[in-house]
């Protein structure tokens, strides 16, 4: 897979994530967050049994391991968010959860001695301007305890990200993808059991909430998780974060385009957040795009036709 | 690593699941556009992808899923131009992707990311003109904002999850083996081949473009919504 596709994989599993906001509105108010993750793993875990059931045959220890280890690492994410959103501003979340930008650099430099390029640490830079330019920074808006959740989320985030490329050039991709979400699934579920005992009895299974969650499910957890763990095979832990900081570029787009599902355009687009959706999409480019290789053909190609 | 290859068993496999995928995904649908006749469809993003590996026969397993689903609640007379809508969307990008390269479908090459989403553009716009005029002169049924819905459903979700999916199935890990080109009807040389596809791409803009934001009475224009149907054929048997 050439570094193009596996950043298109990577792209395209931001998009999943990202639009999701417009599949979760159709779900019920009393299904709680564990409610949620548990209902999305188990239904994505049980598409993926069913679609590889033949790859099973190829499960080893290592590869039970390592899907084990991802999963409980993406729920403490899963967790430390929760915990965190519930205590800060949607705004100063949003800067603290873009910090894995710096974070997964550092780790790679600790880890395997590699320093990031020129290009990806210009594009850094310009991403977390582009953040701050959206969000807005005020030091009040950052109380210790939810500060402390969200940095537990994103160090957690990192190292899933260090981690996942390791184990994917190892590791049959596909059975890695269903043993992180049946152990999330197995996660949730004992979570929210314990927060809720019996709900998942109770809860009213309507047509659009069996519509919301299996849609949910396939896009967001089977879909995603595969494809994240196919790209994460090939592409560079800083070129995942980079192209994942898109995301509010994707949600200011999107609700442009669906201002219902993303409570208007107005909430979303003023001129700041425009100039910073624009400083992360040139960080974007910058890092992912090789843009000196461009300029190479056009010459080239300028040269070709005047000869 | 192993090349997974196109026996048999697994050609039927993986045509079973888009077949599958596509009927189970369309029924449960999540945003409806236009009541009765399209909605947000994620799954649209599995006959571009499919038509590229397995040709007809996936045009048939994605126009057949499609019927299935109409089942569901939906059946109707105007449930056929569905299936040729389907099997088109499908049937198209195999089509004319031998036009352009006579590598087997993969985007490893820039040249061929641009072929892909060129490809999927034109059966896009195909799919949605198609649609919209068989729908009006058969069944009298009359939408402006149909077929921009089908359109962005036939364009945007191939490209967002039908690309990547693609370019998994052919990544070295599992590196899909695709059937062979068929042989056009008529043998002219492809360089006349891709003038008439980029004609045809035009004529098809400039309707859906008329339709959506000019003329208002397209409807009542019958030549320009034959057109479609006429040139279309012309394509497929290039």
């Amino acid at each position: 897979m050439k570094k193009h596709e596996s950043n298109l994989v990577v792209l395209s599993v931001m998009l999943c994530w990202a639009s999701a906001y417009v599949f979760i509105k159709g779900l019920p108010q009393e299904l709680s967050d564990f409610g949620y993750l548990a209902l999305m793993n188990g239904i994505a875990a049980v598409i993926l049994a069913v679609i590889f059931a033949r790859r099973f045959r190829y499960l080893n220890k290592s590869n039970i391991k390592h899907g084990v280890l991802l999963g409980l690492l993406m729920m403490l994410v899963l967790l430390f968010e929760k915990e965190g959103v519930d205590r800060l501003t949607a705004s100063s979340a949003s800067i603290l959860t873009s910090l894995d930008i710096l974070i997964v650099p550092t780790l790679m430099l600790v880890f395997y001695r590699r320093r990031p390029p020129k290009k990806q640490v210009v594009a850094i830079a310009f991403i977390l301007a582009g953040v701050i330019s959206t969000n807005g920074l005020s030091l009040k808006d950052f109380p210790i305890v939810g500060t402390l959740f969200m940095l537990g989320d994103c160090v957690c985030m990192s190292l899933y990200t260090v981690v996942a490329n390791k184990y994917c050039k190892k590791d049959d991709a596909i059975l890695l993808a269903v043993n992180q979400i049946v152990t999330m699934a197995i996660a949730a579920m004992i979570l929210w059991t314990v927060e809720e005992p019996g709900m998942i009895f109770r809860l009213n299974y309507t047509p659009a909430l069996a519509s919301s969650l299996f849609v949910l499910a396939l896009f967001t957890k089977a879909y995603a998780y595969i494809m994240l763990m196919f790209g994460q095979a090939y592409a560079d832990p800083v070129d995942v974060v980079i192209i994942f900081a898109l995301e509010p570029v994707v949600t200011m787009i999107l609700a442009v385009f669906i201002p219902s599902a993303f409570g208007g355009v107005e909430e979303n687009f003023s001129i700041t957040t425009l100039l910073g959706a624009i400083l992360i999409a040139i960080g974007a480019v910058i890092g992912e795009v090789d843009i000196k290789r461009f300029i190479r053909r056009f010459r080239g190609g300028v040269e070709c036709a005047k000869t | 690593m192993q090349r997974l290859e196109t026996k048999k068993s697994s050609q039927v496999l993986v045509i079973l699941l888009a077949f599958l995928i596509h009927g189970i995904g369309i029924y449960f649908n999540v945003m409806v556009l236009v009541e009765g006749f399209t909605e947000v469809r994620p799954v649209n993003a599995v006959p571009v992808p499919a038509g590229l590996f397995f040709g007809p026969v996936a045009g048939i397993a994605c126009a057949f899923g499609n019927l299935l689903a109409d089942c569901f609640g939906q059946l109707a007379p105007s449930s056929v131009v569905g299936f040729i809508g389907n099997f088109l969307a499908a049937y198209l990008p195999f089509k004319l992707w031998y036009l352009y390269t006579d590598e087997e479908p993969n985007v490893h090459r820039l040249k061929n990311l641009f072929i892909y989403v060129w490809v999927t553009f034109i059966a896009a716009i195909a799919v949605a003109c198609m649609i919209g005029s068989l729908l009006w002169t058969a069944f009298g049924v009359w939408t402006d904002s149909l077929t921009l819905y089908i359109f962005m459903n036939d364009f945007c979700f191939p490209l967002f999850f039908g690309l990547p999916v693609f370019i998994v199935l052919t990544s070295p890990t599992i590196n899909i083996v695709c059937v062979k080109p068929v042989k056009s009807i008529i043998r002219l040389p492809d360089r006349i081949k891709r003038i008439c596809v980029i004609v045809y791409a035009v004529v098809l803009t400039v309707i859906f473009f008329l339709t959506h934001f000019g003329v208002e009475n397209m409807k009542g224009i019958m030549w320009i919504l034959y057109l479609p149907a006429a040139v279309l054929t012309l394509i497929l048997t290039l």
